[in-house]
């Protein structure tokens, strides 16, 4: 067989691995029977990108439509860009689904579209990140200033003298970053702890480590280092190991990877903020399901407030809250999540 | 004699980018932090991560000899990682077995690159811009987009495999000596065998190369075979390093490879430049970057951009000045 047969071979291989790799559907759909004979509400969840973080919204959002008798499906587009959530908004818009949930990629290109969406009749909320100059008629979501007070009381509980600290975050100029330094900075304003500067990785965990390692010799006094994106609390705990510096310097980081698991259960990271993404999709649809079953928003919204127990602030935006983790605490979350069908969040 | 060499070295493509090297490390260890900078510590930071990063530049330095370039380096080098960690932690590989099938793999990799250009007569930028889309996809379908950790209770051999990135043999970290060792290797094949020989030529000129009887295809599966195995080889030092496979990790380093090439002599139109040249390069964009660290006591990661930039620059202006007034004195 000569060299151009095995290229086309190769070639011929490859294409049917991916095709059967595109099979692989990024759609969640949970349908129940309806109470009665009429028409099934359908509710559509359209997440930010396709990261696992969303494994457990989509279990809430089932639990959910189960609960209410609901249609709900769940797309998570396969990058960040607007366009292409514009466009799986869109369709849809076409099918004429009652209602959609959106977390939102780019507040400038995505808004217009929830204002014909809602323009349309369609009811639109926001979920994990909002588009707050929409129509959209309410958020459901981590509100990160508040994170970042969270992150902020942890960070006066582990250093009570005070001290300097240095932040790792993929681009601090993101919204969820800014507000979460802003937080952080407002929970720990009067008090010795101060946050020097942070730093950038671009989403390189290399680059994360990197950055830790030099902050660890050129800042020789740093109290506590605090990792603001997900794969960042790993690095951090991994370059402050190998100086040999495990609880010389403090580690708080957020949400809960596999690793950062790990480094919890054998206490080397101080604590975490973890975020409520099974709520983002439970309460999503019971809001929706209540605004299109009962057409009228402010009284949907009043039965959500007793019947949830969160509280709806001006601007119709309601905080799910975040969780402080730590050593002590790690297996009892971990067997909540379990107990909701969850591996990790 | 003494200035015999000294004048020989000065004319070499690599001098302009030593200078500029020699005079950042003077400058930043001259500041406040400095002392910091130059500590034995620091030092094994900096080494490690000219380490990574040359590993896989010299790679690229040779395919870019070889006339070709290579866009799919960086997320080549998060596959292999998540392949790497997957065989260990998932399907419970030796170690050995895990690094001997990943760098197979990755070798064939380069050689079906190497045919498809050679038989199809395709850009070398088209089809390894597809890989690069390729391996970034399918790191994340192999894993869900969650990182594989190589804990104790993962793999057997996590001890072991932890230590290939962050270890130490006589206070040198490990990716140290595989720079050495790839350094030394292929500095040899490049210098003083007829395959480096044939590498360079391609590079020149590609139609007398074929019409002078050597094997073009040949030729172009061992740049690109040897390329994509050093991608390999730094994604389970990068994988180590980060002490799990990480889906999406390695993007984009292609073009951190690309500038370590190119800014010491590595001509995008091939055939010039040498394999040390790229190690030297990686060597100067680390100095920046960790050293900006050190200089910069608020707000560095604003300014990264603009130094690296910056230098890349004047290093890239110095080195055509200097080659000009070389040429002028022939």
């Amino acid at each position: 067989m000569n060299i151009h047969r095995w290229t086309v071979l190769l070639i011929a291989g490859a294409a049917l691995w991916l095709v059967g790799c595109a099979k692989r559907q990024t759609t969640t759909t949970t349908t129940t029977q309806p109470p009665s004979g009429e028409k099934k509400v359908r509710i559509v969840l359209i997440t930010n990108g396709s990261s696992p973080f969303w494994d457990p919204m989509e279990v809430g959002m089932g639990r959910a439509a189960e609960e209410l008798g609901c249609e709900a499906t769940s797309r998570r587009p396969t990058t960040d860009s607007p366009a292409l959530q514009r466009q799986i908004i869109e369709e849809y818009q076409a099918q004429k689904v009652d209602g959609i949930g959106i977390s939102v990629i780019e507040s400038d290109t995505i808004g217009p579209i929830i204002d014909d969406l809602m323009n349309s009749g369609i009811k639109v909320i926001t979920f994990d990140s909002d588009a707050a100059n929409s129509k959209r008629i309410a958020y459901i979501g981590t509100n990160n200033f508040e994170a970042g007070k969270a992150a902020g009381e942890a960070a006066k509980k582990l250093l009570p003298e005070g001290g300097k600290v240095f932040g790792f975050v993929g681009n601090q100029n993101a919204p969820n970053a800014r507000e979460r330094i802003a937080g952080f900075r407002e929970a720990t304003k009067g008090t010795n702890i101060v946050l020097v500067d942070v730093f950038d990785d671009n989403k390189d965990p290399a680059k994360a480590r990197a950055n830790v390692e030099n902050v660890l010799q050129a800042h020789k006094d740093v109290k506590m280092l605090l990792g603001l994106f997900s794969y960042d609390g790993p690095q951090i705990a991994a370059a402050v190991k190998e100086a040999g510096m495990l609880g010389k310097v403090k580690i708080l980081c957020f949400d809960a990877e596999p690793e950062t698991i790990n480094h919890l259960k054998r206490g080397e990271i101080d604590a975490t903020v973890v975020q409520k993404p099974y709520e983002f999709g439970y309460r999503s649809v019971q809001l929706l399901y209540k605004i299109i079953k009962l057409g009228d928003v402010q009284k949907a919204l009043k039965e959500f407030e007793a019947e949830s127990g969160y509280k709806v602030a001006p601007g119709n935006v309601i905080d799910t809250g975040v969780e402080i983790i730590t050593p002590q605490n790690i297996e009892e979350y971990l067997k909540r999540l379990e107990a909701l069908g969850i591996k990790s969040s | 004699m003494f200035s015999h060499w000294a004048a020989r070295i000065a004319r070499t493509r690599e001098f302009g980018v030593v200078v500029v090297l020699v005079l950042l490390v003077l400058f930043i260890s001259s500041t406040e932090k400095g002392e910091a900078f130059l500590g034995p510590i620091s030092l094994q930071n900096l080494s490690r991560q000219i380490a990574l990063l040359g590993v896989f530049a010299i790679g690229e330095a040779v395919v870019i000899i070889a006339g070709g370039i290579d866009l799919s380096v960086g997320t080549l080098i998060g596959f292999s990682g998540v392949l790497c960690t997957w065989l260990l932690a998932r399907a419970g590989w030796s170690l050995g077995a895990s690094i001997v099938a990943v760098l197979a793999f990755s070798a064939g990799i380069g050689v079906v690159h190497a045919l498809l250009i050679n038989r199809f007569r395709l850009l070398p930028f088209i089809v390894t811009l597809g890989s690069l889309f390729i391996f970034l996809s399918v790191g994340q379908l192999m894993t869900n987009n969650v990182p594989i950790p190589v804990s104790p209770q993962d793999s057997p051999y996590s001890e072991a495999f932890q230590f290939l990135g962050n270890g130490k043999i006589g206070n040198v970290p490990v990716p140290v000596y595989f720079l050495l060792a790839v350094l030394v290797l292929v500095s040899v094949l490049m210098h003083f065998t007829v395959i480096g020989r044939h590498i360079y030529a391609l590079g020149n000129n590609e139609e007398a190369t074929r019409l002078s009887g050597i094997s073009v295809l040949r030729t172009q599966m061992i740049a690109y075979g040897l390329c994509s195995l050093l991608a390999g080889l730094a994604g389970i030092l990068y994988a180590s390093y980060q002490r799990q496979g990480i889906p999406g990790s390695g993007l984009s380093y292609e073009l951190k490879a690309i500038a370590a090439a190119v800014v010491s002599g590595c001509s995008l139109s091939g055939g010039q430049g040498t394999v040390i040249g790229a190690v030297i390069g990686a060597g100067l964009l680390n100095v920046i970057l960790s050293g900006i660290s050190f200089v910069i006591q608020q707000g560095a990661s604003n300014w990264e951009g603009t130094v690296v930039g910056t230098i890349l620059l004047i290093t890239a202006v110095l080195n055509r000045l200097q080659q000009q007034w070389m040429a002028g004195r022939k």
